[in-house]
């Protein structure tokens, strides 16, 4: 610290270049971007109305930016030197990021895909290497053969990925995407990553620093942003910034390639519903306006609805979140309590049933599909065999079924929540596992020697401190279920929905009305009413929560 | 004394109690797993028996000749015996007397007449079902009979003593079978639209992700937990509501921005989107606030930067944390099926994952569920190894997420 601030006169003249230079740098910016908004609003090739006017809001806003930061750099205003370290590090960023795609790194991965299928089982070593590290974990007792153990398997493991990547073509890959750097358009990348890079180098340095009477804590700050940069870019890429295109596509009638705005119509014709009497005898069709379609029929009411299958996917997806979340949160709270007595083998029997879990919804999917055969299904064949038990008994003879589980529509819906009560089923019982095994053990053996019985303690001790866990289960399994696509999607074949609708959910008829249809707009604005649908389930939950939290 | 000893009863009652309970349960758990397992390794012959058998028989042969033929138990006048079928031989009806139709026949078609003849053939009615009547020659009178059932009359001969042959009705005749695990059903399903080029995609994806995330986490955990810039907290704030939103409402604008790059059906597209979690930064911020300040003071002290302390500090104390997040990674990615559905064409079988595999295979594979059942074996297997090798870090995790 002495030794800069002595220095401080001999660094002050060419911290006073570089900012200088820096003020050019971003006047020069400015005016770039200025002219790219400009010519962004004229270009007729971008089809995209609502996208085209997002990004030049963006590139505006930056050159806004860069105008505040040419004139606070000049002040030698602190916030001068943290805008300009901001867009030269997102520009920089931005420019290498699409010289690598001018290069063509990403789609290359298709390429690295294609000769990773062929020397794959060089990743046995990596394997090899990872087993010598974890026999080491066994010479706890012997640091010295531990650490011998985790030197050899790192050796080994980083030898086998190199001698991976080079068997791949690392160094004739690399050689390929430079040799494209003869491009204009990257060359004009690279020299914009560079400058930019330049630039962001140059306000790093210490003299600039001290030259804005920067501290420790804006170092700190600096180095904040940095950590969290790469995170917070692909956050806003992948993450924010699609969300918000979303809402704007949900007021649409986007097709993927063009969209107009269309307001609220999207939504409206989503709610659009009529309540109406109709006569006995008489057909629903004669009551309703044109457009609406019977919904159901209570007596001599009618209720008709524009988009008669969003309510029907809106009502499938409620009950089949109501009854997994029963099926799957009750018995595992059973399962864990019994699991949480201390006896020998309880490690072998949870990791049994966290096997579903892992599986992954479409294998399990497949396999269920079989067992729900309803010739040679070993479900049916299971049932059959506990009716022949009953018709051992005198007077009962119950003829053999035969359940179309997924053909039917009165059982396909049951079949697919059946299928994904089991596989949540496991994993939520470790999670009750985990909140039985926070409980300390004494409180119960105070309440035993006061004489609670089981199902008392049960009740009014474990019940309540199990309460966070529960809310914890619940809000997951309920925020899961009610985006189920894949089990319906695998299990009734593909475009889904099963018989007559029976198992058609939000998700999956948002995938259809997208990707089947092209409504993208349509299917947007679906996706925010699920979404819509699911905070507010969450939100109860949470109320719920406080108010019994503590009981 | 007494009490002791029911005390000890009681103790047991409850052990026996627990176990079948548990067992009954894991039973109920595992027994999708097994019947995938063992269709995988069963015959094309052996899939569609009914009733349904769990493990994987075929029928024993024997080298007759010089050639394999099955093995059937046959009666014949010496009693039950093991013979080997060396001819399907002739087509054959039993046929069942009107009269009584507790006395059957065996008689090739050729040799039963039908009664009014083939156009306008006469029925009878048997047991409440409408069946064909048929003439017969037995004993040198006609007599009229219905066909009872079809079958072949089969050559069978000693395995030992291939000399010696005995006609037998095939329909009587029980293959001997043994367990047999037709291996080859992995070879199969792996040639079948590039299935091995899916599961070496499904790694490189899973494997890039997985570091991706790790290294973006570890960056941004350690920014949020030990870095104080301006909005750190409010930004924090924002990340943990984002874990709340799902990914229904990203799925649309997500492709789009996808077809804007020109990644739809890319590799790309399944790596790049995933790099970045919000979920991973708040598992790893948690765990790094919990690691003593004095530890990096006294480096900061000495003039390391930053990215030194955490590699050479964080980095190392975090390994089961970093373990967890892998682990959960890994999973998430390889059973991925929502994004892969979306941006890979089901008919670009070069850049497919195995759970989109799974679900073009078992559509177009419906008569063949053993190579369904291989299929969805492999893709089962890997997430089950990493289990194993790492199942102290999904227990941990879980108890973290779930507790705080």
């Amino acid at each position: 610290m002495a030794t800069t601030t002595a220095r401080k006169p001999a660094t002050t003249a060419g911290a006073a270049l570089v900012i200088r230079l820096g003020a050019a740098w971003h006047a020069l910016l400015a005016f770039g971007l200025v002219a790219a908004t400009w010519a962004l609003l004229q270009a007729r090739w971008v089809q995209r109305d609502g996208l085209r006017l997002y990004v030049a809001g963006l590139i505006l806003l930056a050159a806004v930016a860069s105008v505040s930061a040419l004139v606070l750099l000049l002040r030698r205003d602190r916030r001068g030197r943290a805008i300009s370290l901001g867009l030269n590090y997102i520009f920089g960023v931005g420019s290498l990021l699409s010289l690598l795609g001018v290069l063509g790194l990403y789609i290359s991965l298709d390429e690295v895909a294609a000769s990773f299928n062929r020397w794959v089982w060089l990743l046995l070593g990596v394997l090899v290497g990872f087993l010598i590290g974890s026999v080491g974990d066994r010479f706890t007792h012997a640091p010295t053969t531990q650490a011998a153990f985790h030197r050899v398997g790192g050796w080994v493991m980083g030898a086998s990925a190199i001698i991976l990547l080079l068997a791949m073509g690392l160094i004739q890959g690399v050689i390929g995407l430079l040799s494209g750097l003869g491009d204009p358009l990257a060359l004009v990348l690279l020299s914009a990553t560079v400058l930019f890079g330049l630039f962001f180098w140059l306000m790093l340095r210490p003299q600039l620093a001290v030259a804005f009477g920067a501290g420790e804590r804006d170092a700190e700050a600096v180095s904040g942003f940095l950590f969290i940069a790469p995170n917070l870019l692909g956050f806003m890429l992948f993450f924010a910034g699609p969300l918000l295109f979303s809402l704007y596509l949900s007021f649409t009638n986007s097709d993927s390639f063009t969209a107009e705005f269309v307001g609220l119509r999207n939504y409206i014709e989503i709610f659009s519903l009529q309540f109406a009497q109709v006569p006995p005898g008489q057909r629903s069709g004669a009551v309703l306006s044109s457009g609406y379609i019977e919904l159901v029929r209570l007596g001599d009411f009618v209720i008709g609805a524009k988009d008669r299958i969003f309510w029907i996917a809106l009502w499938n997806t409620i009950v089949y979140c109501f009854w997994v979340t029963m099926l799957s949160v009750v018995p595992a709270l059973l399962v864990a309590t019994v699991l949480n007595s201390k006896i020998p083998g309880m490690q072998f029997f949870r990791a049994i049933y966290f096997i579903p879990s892992i599986a992954g919804v479409v294998g399990v999917a497949v396999i269920w599909k079989w067992l729900y055969n309803s010739n040679i299904g070993f479900l049916n064949y299971g049932i059959n065999q506990v009716l022949g038990l009953f018709n051992r008994l005198p007077f009962v003879e119950i003829a053999p079924v035969q359940i179309s589980w997924l053909a039917s529509q009165q059982t396909a819906l049951a079949s697919i929540i059946l299928m994904a009560a089991w596989q949540l089923l496991g994993f939520n019982t470790i999670l009750f596992l985990a909140g039985l095994q926070g409980i300390p053990g004494e409180i119960y053996e105070a309440a035993t020697i006061d004489g609670a019985s089981n199902l008392q303690r049960f009740r009014y001790m474990t019940l309540p401190l199990l309460a966070p866990t529960t809310f914890f289960v619940v809000t997951t399994t309920l925020i899961t279920t009610l985006q189920v696509f894949s089990e319906p999607f695998v299990m009734t074949p593909p475009p889904g929905g099963g018989p007559n609708n029976s198992t058609m959910t939000a998700v999956l008829y948002l995938y259809q009305r997208g990707f089947n249809r092209f409504e993208q707009g349509y299917a947007a604005a679906v996706a925010w009413v699920v979404f819509l649908f699911i905070f507010a389930v969450t939100l109860v939950q949470f109320r719920i929560q406080r108010r019994y939290g503590d009981m | 004394m007494k009490r002791a000893r029911s005390y000890q009863t009681q103790k047991w009652l409850t052990y026996i109690g627990a176990y079948a309970v548990l067992t009954m349960f894991g039973l109920l758990i595992i027994f999708p797993f097994m019947f995938m397992f063992f269709t995988s390794f069963k015959a094309s012959s052996d899939v569609f028996r009914s009733p349904p058998q769990l493990l994987p028989y075929s029928v024993q042969t024997a080298s007759v000749n010089g050639e394999m033929v099955p093995l059937y138990r046959v009666e014949t006048p010496e009693g039950l015996r093991t013979l080997a079928l060396v001819d399907q031989g002739a087509p054959l009806v039993i046929f069942a007397s009107v009269d009584d139709p507790s006395r059957t026949f065996e008689r090739a078609p050729r040799d039963a007449k039908p009664v009014g003849g083939f156009t306008a053939q006469e029925q009878i009615t048997v047991d409440g079902e409408t069946k064909l009547l048929w003439e017969i020659e037995e004993g040198g009178q006609t007599l009229p009979v219905f066909e009872l059932s079809r079958g072949r009359m089969g050559v069978f001969v000693d395995p030992d003593d291939p000399q010696v042959t005995f006609d037998a009705s095939l329909t009587d005749a029980t293959p001997v079978e043994r367990i047999n695990l037709q291996i080859e059903n992995y070879q199969r399903v792996l040639e079948l639209q590039n299935i091995d080029r899916s599961l070496t995609n499904t790694m490189l994806v899973t494997i890039l992700v997985v570091i991706g995330q790790v290294v973006t986490s570890v960056l941004g955990g350690y920014a949020f937990a030990r870095l104080r810039f301006p909005g750190r907290d409010s930004l924090f704030v924002v990340y943990l509501g984002t874990i709340m939103i799902p990914f229904v409402v990203l799925i649309i604008p997500m492709y789009q921005l996808m077809v804007i790059v020109g990644w739809v059906d890319r590799i790309a597209a399944l790596v790049m989107p995933w790099i970045f979690t919000a979920y991973g930064t708040f598992l790893m911020r948690q765990f790094f606030i919990s690691i003593p300040k004095d530890l990096e003071e006294a480096a900061l002290m000495d003039g390391a930067s930053r990215l030194r302390i955490l590699w050479q500090i964080f980095v190392p104390l975090a390994g089961p944390a970093i373990a967890t997040q892998a682990t959960f990674t890994f999973l998430y990615a390889w059973n991925s099926f929502v994004w892969p559905l979306i941006v890979i064409n089901t008919g670009n079988f070069g850049n497919q994952v195995l759970t989109l595999s799974l679900m073009v295979l078992q559509g177009r594979a419906a008569e063949s569920p053993n190579l369904v059942m291989a299929g969805t074996t492999i893709a089962v297997s890997v997430p089950l190894l990493i289990f194993v090798l790492a199942q102290r870090y999904f227990v941990e995790g879980i108890a973290t997420t779930g507790i705080k």
